[in-house]
């Protein structure tokens, strides 16, 4: 708390001076009392030192042949004259110098350094460029060369002929026909660390995908070109990160030529392509500022484009799923009453001809049932975190922009409970067309529920299932010791109930927990989830009886006071699970993260109305991603 | 080299190299020297000549008494002996004499003390060696510093001196305009020393008024150590100041005419003005001339630096600017292989040859110094291979002029993220070195050949020795890169030099040392220790063999490759040494300092043998031409000043540079004057108009007072922007083509 304002009695400021009173409180938290007299001496004589000191380290600064005074600079003045040097202060970028205003204080901004994330950034540009010198003719005969000094000379960026090679190996290798082959391109494009001049290329051949719209295997392979991309721990992906967007969000969005044939399973390739949107978001998103918010108007646009076919609009929807339940919240859910009316009347075309039509709306009306009911599960999270401000500790990962995680496989990124960077481009769509952000206020939650439970009727309810009784239930999966679970490979019992329990569980993810932590009095939490937020049903084994427990009444929109939720946390599993799950978690984002059952109303849900279909295709599709690797 | 000593060690010379010894805390003495050639005192007497100029016996013995109290008060009883001895001074009468004399010498002082008296005296002598051989860094191991400061013990009434200051400032505003420009440079030392009176004896606030009140009246390129000043306001911190040592301790220098010295002396007298009298006596040198005042502009161009102009006699000494005698070597016979171009190729062979190197080759240029008045290694066959090589390049040598300006290379450092702090190219530009913030040392090869070290001892033994190609054998081939880098400094390296051979690098870093590095092998080879602070820069002679470096102990130190010890140190300077250049002969090496003066020593007997004054700002570059007449100067304002070596004269300024000018260079036959910018630009000179220009006549070379051309942009031929990179090094190929280097800066 250093303050170099000058002092109040003095009028004229021939530099920069310490005020008395910051002597007097760095040698109080030094441990000693200064008087006035004593202050006042020191407090000159530290000025004094300092413009000393200041004055010394500009002779450095000259000799570097530079115009800027570092710290160093001035930490060598300070060697060279015996004082101890100030330590800290290297890094190159600029300080930011705050003050506060209520205490009249000044200081560094000193942000704490998340070492873990350090450690695990994959933004660091590895391999980059070493020193080098290259001439070039500036000025012929004294005329000026028309090619600008100090740009990077191409030399610097041609390829070597080993690059050109791999080059062409690898793509040869991913587009050609041999699965195998190509599986150990793309494993090997994912851990490569010296490919980064080939990276514009690269994007160059994945941005292809618009010419071979008819090729759904193609198209797969190039998609799986970038998750690998997307992966490389060693790729800074800068710039091209918007480029490698563009291309999967034509995936998504697009009605490809291969979709004309309703026996090519396009909408696999549009799950995984939202899947990979959603990932190369979390991991690389920090990379271009306003991207989220740029994917989500382009999204938007497509889901409120009545014109575009019900493909487009499947792809919308899953995007935005694949994106978080902010983003459903954001934009389907205002977005929902206008759509309703269209995808009913598809729905209720009972003709011949429009059995296709129809078939697709299915689709479409399922994807948005699975985003919707995770908006709601996730909602109703995010609401007990803040009444019970996280219970044991849930990571809230409070701006995860930067959050990054090289999961093996696409295993779902982390759902934040946060909107993602909101604050960084929201201005940008300040009257922008589309979705009004700034009027935009988030609807209370049971309101939300009533809302949409209009739209999907009891197909939406029969999604929170619950137990049978609150607080007496015993809870059956803490039974297990921790030990045993940990044996327990999560994808396999992932599996098992899912493919046991289609309907009511295929948001059933029961994780094992490492921890064990002891929540022994949790009682009825339903639904369980993902890797971050599991919370224990005690109820999953009498699926079938649970229909009958839940009683058949609507939802009361006024539930007696906040709910109170309770969960367990996991954190992120390294080691043998993680690897067995690699390929089952592909398809995980479909499954809500977490979901929470609530007392208060859970057990009130109606089982009724449509349930079936949709939703078992859509399982069923989901598995489908399961892609020849 | 001989071992020359020009007899000088009278009990005055030994006296001060004891002193020397005594205060150089950090023992690192020219006599250590000794076991290699015995150093002469180096410190020129002609700079602490003021006490001499003057001096009369009296004055001599004055100053004997008081060295002699010094070292008894210090109990250096063997130094005591020795001077006594020396000196012939009774054991009993120096006590005594030394009381007498103190009186004496109080005559027209009002107040002070005996001791004070001493001090005085003995820092008139001691202090300009003494001290700038060691600078003081901290109070404590510069025993003399209370010493030296003390001789502002000595007061009047603190609140006149503001009427002393105002009642001078009246006087030189109503004389007649010719003598105010000269009187004018009066204000600046006396406001100085008036100030740093004040504040000596504890006057803070008057100190502050008086500064308040009349530092605006000082000319605006004294404001940097202004700015120092307004800071220093306290006794304490006046201790280990430098800026403020060395404004103590050396006189400011005053060129003043005899009319206008008279008119200050009358009006002094008749005020009976002794405060500022007092100081004009003490702290203050003031040159009288006869002739003409001078102009403002002609005062203007030759002050700025730290310690006023250069005194005349200072630049009197006859320096051999020409150049030394190419040995014969049979040109053009061994090349068979061209007899076609032979024919044509020999007269023009001559005619360059004639032109650029002058008439050396037949007669002795009568400037020159005697071919072995330093000696010169002996050139071995691959010297003279490479001399073969460069006279068929200068064969090939573009002529340059205003018509027919340079092609420029620009060598660009790229992800130069560690801090590209200096750069040279060797002569025949086939490598370049930078050295880095980082501590390393970087050497690139410019040409396809790869750089390679030697095999390994084991795998020399291998080798056939009686082979024909056994240069090429020793090389080992799986060492072959394009750029090497030598690890060694611990600190970022601010100088680099290849030798001519090609053999070595110098590197001189922050760490205090000089390192010297083999290009066969890419190894360290000597570490130079000696500068004990950073080393700014050094710079291998011409002839190879001999090196300078210069640093921020403001000694410049002359080594030979083989001698782990300095030959000389030359000092002198009152501030850091920031850029060293040998003069073409090498018989002389110039030193360019923050104190913002240009030095050019004598190599053979360590004398300062030019002082240039005239740069506003730290001394960053230097370039001798390559007739060796001329030399080119840099600063930190911009500016580039031409001086002529012969008559130590300003004969030149180049105005255009917005930055530090951090390198110079001539073109091979000297006809461009190229210099490179920390503003991103190279700019090129028309040199032989500028020293054209100039009529040298008898008055001029006199007087030194010469009248510079207004307007310096008709000498410019180019500026050439460069994108963001600033310009830290410039060479011309043997062909001229010009060559720059300097680091991207995104």
């Amino acid at each position: 708390c250093e303050s170099s304002s000058a002092m109040a009695d003095r009028e004229e400021r021939r530099f920069a001076e310490v005020p008395r009173e910051s002597i007097r409180l760095m040698a109080e938290s030094a441990g000693v009392e200064l008087s006035d007299d004593v202050a006042a001496l020191l407090t000159e004589d530290v000025c004094y030192r300092l413009r000393e000191a200041t004055q010394n380290s500009s002779q450095f600064m000259r000799h570097a042949k530079r115009r800027k005074l570092t710290v160093e600079d001035f930490n060598r003045a300070l060697r060279w004259s015996n004082v101890e040097a100030v330590c800290g202060y290297g890094a190159q970028d600029t300080l930011p110098f705050r003050p506060i205003k209520e205490g009249d204080l000044f200081f560094v901004e000193d942000r704490e350094v998340n070492l873990v994330e350090l450690a695990l950034a994959t933004n660091i540009p590895k391999g980059c460029a070493e020193t080098m010198v290259r001439v070039q003719v500036s000025y012929l005969d004294g005329k000026g060369n028309l090619e600008p000094q100090g740009t990077v000379p191409s030399a610097v960026q041609t390829l070597s002929d080993d690059l050109l090679k791999y080059y062409q190996q690898i793509t040869r290798s991913i587009l050609g026909e041999d699965p195998h082959l190509m599986k150990v391109a793309l494993l090997d494009l994912q851990s490569n660390s010296k490919i980064a001049a080939l990276l514009p290329y690269f994007v160059y051949v994945i941005s292809g995908v618009k010419s071979v719209s008819h090729d759904l295997e193609q198209l797969n392979r190039l998609l799986h070109m970038v998750k690998s991309l997307v992966q490389n721990p060693y790729l800074y992906l800068g710039s091209y990160v918007r480029s490698l967007v563009s291309s999967v969000m034509y995936c998504i969005l697009e009605p490809l030529a291969a979709s004309i044939n309703p026996l090519n399973d396009h909408w696999t390739l549009r799950d995984y392509a939202a899947l990979l949107l959603s990932h190369i978001f979390w991991t690389h998103g920090d990379l271009v500022s306003g991207l989220y918010h740029q994917i989500l108007l382009s999204l938007q646009k497509v889901l409120s484009d009545p014109v575009r076919p019900l493909c487009s609009h499947y792809g919308a929807v899953v995007g935005l799923h694949a994106l978080g339940w902010k983003a459903v919240e954001r934009v389907l859910y205002p977005h929902l009453p206008a759509y309703w009316a269209n995808l009913q009347a598809v729905l209720d075309d009972y003709s011949v001809s429009n059995a296709q039509v129809k078939a697709d709306g299915h689709k479409v009306y399922g994807a948005i049932l699975v985003a919707v009911e995770r908006l709601l599960k996730m909602k109703a999270l995010s609401l007990s975190v803040n009444a019970e401000g996280g219970i044991g500790g849930l990571p809230r990962p409070g701006g995860i922009m930067g959050c990054r995680e090289s999961s093996p496989g696409l295993s779902p990124p982390p759902e934040p409970l946060s909107e993602p960077g909101l604050g960084i481009a929201s201005h940008l769509h300040a009257g922008g067309a589309g979705c009004p952000w700034e009027d935009w206020t988030p609807v209370p939650l049971p309101a939300m529920y009533c809302e949409l439970y209009s739209f999907f009727g009891d197909s939406l309810a029969v999604r929170f299932s619950t137990g049978p009784s609150l607080g007496n239930s015993p809870p059956a999966p803490l039974a297990q010791p921790p030990t045993t679970r940990k044996e327990l490979p999560g994808g396999t019992a992932n599996l098992d109930t899912a493919r046991k329990m289609p309907q009511l569980t295929a948001n059933l993810n029961i994780s094992p927990r490492q921890d064990g932590s002891p929540h022994g009095e949790l009682t009825a939490p339903s639904m369980v989830s993902g890797r971050y937020v599991q919370a224990f049903a005690a109820c999953q084994r009498p699926s079938g009886l649970s229909r009958d427990v839940f009683p058949k009444a609507r939802f009361n929109p006024l539930p007696a006071g906040p709910p109170i939720f309770s969960f367990v946390i996991g954190g992120r599993q390294m080691g043998r699970r993680c690897q067995g799950r690699r390929f089952q978690t592909t398809f995980t984002p479909s499954q809500p993260l977490s979901a929470v059952s609530s007392r208060t109303y859970a057990h009130k849900l109606p089982v009724i109305g449509r349930v079936g279909k949709p939703v078992r295709r859509w399982t069923c599709s989901q598995y489908s991603l399961h892609l020849p690797l | 080299m001989a071992a020359v000593q020009d007899a000088p060690v009278e009990a005055d010379n030994e006296k001060e190299i004891k002193t020397e010894t005594l205060n150089d805390a950090a023992g690192n003495h020219a006599s250590a020297a000794g076991g290699v050639i015995p150093s002469p005192p180096v410190a020129s007497t002609s700079s602490s000549g003021p006490a001499k100029a003057g001096g009369p016996g009296s004055e001599e013995q004055q100053t004997l008494m008081a060295v002699l109290q010094f070292l008894k008060k210090n109990n250096f009883v063997g130094a005591v002996d020795v001077l006594r001895r020396e000196a012939g001074i009774l054991e009993d009468s120096d006590e005594s004499q030394g009381q007498e004399l103190a009186a004496s010498a109080l005559g027209g002082a009002e107040a002070g003390d005996a001791t004070c008296t001493l001090s005085r005296a003995s820092s008139c002598t001691t202090s300009t060696p003494a001290v700038a051989a060691a600078p003081a860094k901290g109070g404590e191991d510069q025993p003399d510093v209370n010493v030296v400061l003390s001789a502002y013990s000595q007061q009047g009434d603190p609140a006149l001196y503001q009427g002393y200051y105002s009642g001078l400032k009246k006087f030189v505003e109503s004389v007649l305009d010719c003598h105010r420009a000269e009187l004018s440079q009066l204000f600046y030392p006396l406001f100085v020393h008036m100030y740093l009176e004040l504040v000596y004896n504890n006057h803070e606030t008057e100190a502050k008024a008086f500064f308040e009140k009349f530092s605006g009246d000082q000319e605006c390129y004294y404001q940097d150590d202004l700015r120092v000043l307004s800071g220093l306001t306290k006794k304490e911190h006046m201790k280990g100041n430098e800026t403020l040592l060395d404004f103590r301790t050396s006189k400011f220098v005053l060129r003043i005419s005899r009319d206008s010295y008279q008119l200050l002396k009358r009006h002094l007298q008749e005020r009976q003005n002794n405060q500022i009298w007092n100081i004009i006596q003490e702290h203050l040198y003031i040159d009288i001339f006869d002739g003409m005042p001078r102009s403002k502009s002609q005062i203007d161009s030759m002050s700025g630096s730290l310690a006023g102009e250069a005194k005349r006699e200072a630049n009197k000494a006859k320096v051999f600017y020409g150049l030394l005698k190419e040995p014969e070597i049979d040109v053009p016979l061994d090349d068979e292989d061209e007899e076609g171009e032979n024919e044509e190729g020999k007269p023009k062979k001559k005619k360059p040859k004639k032109d650029s190197m002058g008439s050396k080759s037949k007669k002795q240029d009568p400037n020159a110094p005697q071919q072995n008045r330093i000696p010169l290694p002996e050139l071995k066959d691959s010297d003279k291979l490479d001399k073969i090589m460069y006279m068929k390049e200068a064969t090939k040598r573009i002529r340059l002029g205003p018509e027919s300006l340079p092609s420029i290379c620009f060598y660009t450092f790229l992800n130069a993220y560690q801090g590209l702090t200096a750069v040279d190219f060797t002569d025949d530009s086939s490598l370049i070195a930078g050295g880095f913030a980082d501590s390393t040392v970087r050497v690139w090869s410019v040409t396809p050949k790869k750089l390679r070290s030697v095999k390994s001892a084991a795998d020399l033994n291998l080798i056939d020795k009686e082979s024909d190609d056994v240069l090429e054998r020793i090389m080992d081939e799986k060492s072959a890169s394009e750029s090497k880098i030598l690890y060694g400094h611990s600190g970022p390296v601010y100088g680099v030099s290849f030798s001519p051979d090609r053999n070595y690098l110098l590197s001189c870093s922050e760490d205090g040392t000089v390192r010297l590095w083999s290009l066969q092998t890419f190894t360290c080879l000597v570490g130079y220790k000696g500068h004990n602070y950073p080393v700014w820069d050094t710079q291998f002679s011409p002839y190879g063999y001999y090196f300078i470096s210069g640093g921020h102990d403001r000694v410049a130190r002359l080594w030979a490759t083989d001698h782990y010890q300095p030959l000389r140190m030359f000092a002198g300077h009152l501030a850091d040494i920031t850029c060293t250049q040998f003069h073409p002969n090498s018989n002389y090496v110039a030193t360019g300092s923050a104190d913002r003066t240009v030095r050019l020593w004598d190599i053979l007997n360590g004398n300062c043998v030019r002082i240039f004054t005239g740069h506003k700002g730290p001394i960053h570059s230097l370039a001798f031409s390559p007739n060796g007449k001329y030399l080119a100067s840099g600063a930190t304002d911009g500016r580039v000043l031409l001086w002529d070596i012969g008559h130590g004269l300003m004969i030149g300024e180049l105005k255009g540079h917005t930055d530090t000018v951090y390198s110079l260079k001539f073109s091979r036959d000297g006809e461009i004057l190229a210099s490179g910018s920390m503003d991103n630009t190279v700019r090129l000179w028309d040199s032989i108009k500028a020293f054209d220009d100039i009529e040298t006549d008898d008055f001029t070379a006199a007087t030194g007072h010469i009248h510079l051309p207004e307007n310096s942009q008709e000498l410019l031929l180019g500026t050439y922007m460069t994108k963001s990179t600033p310009v830290i090094h410039l060479h011309f190929t043997r062909r001229n083509l010009l060559l720059a280097a300097g680091a991207y800066n995104p």
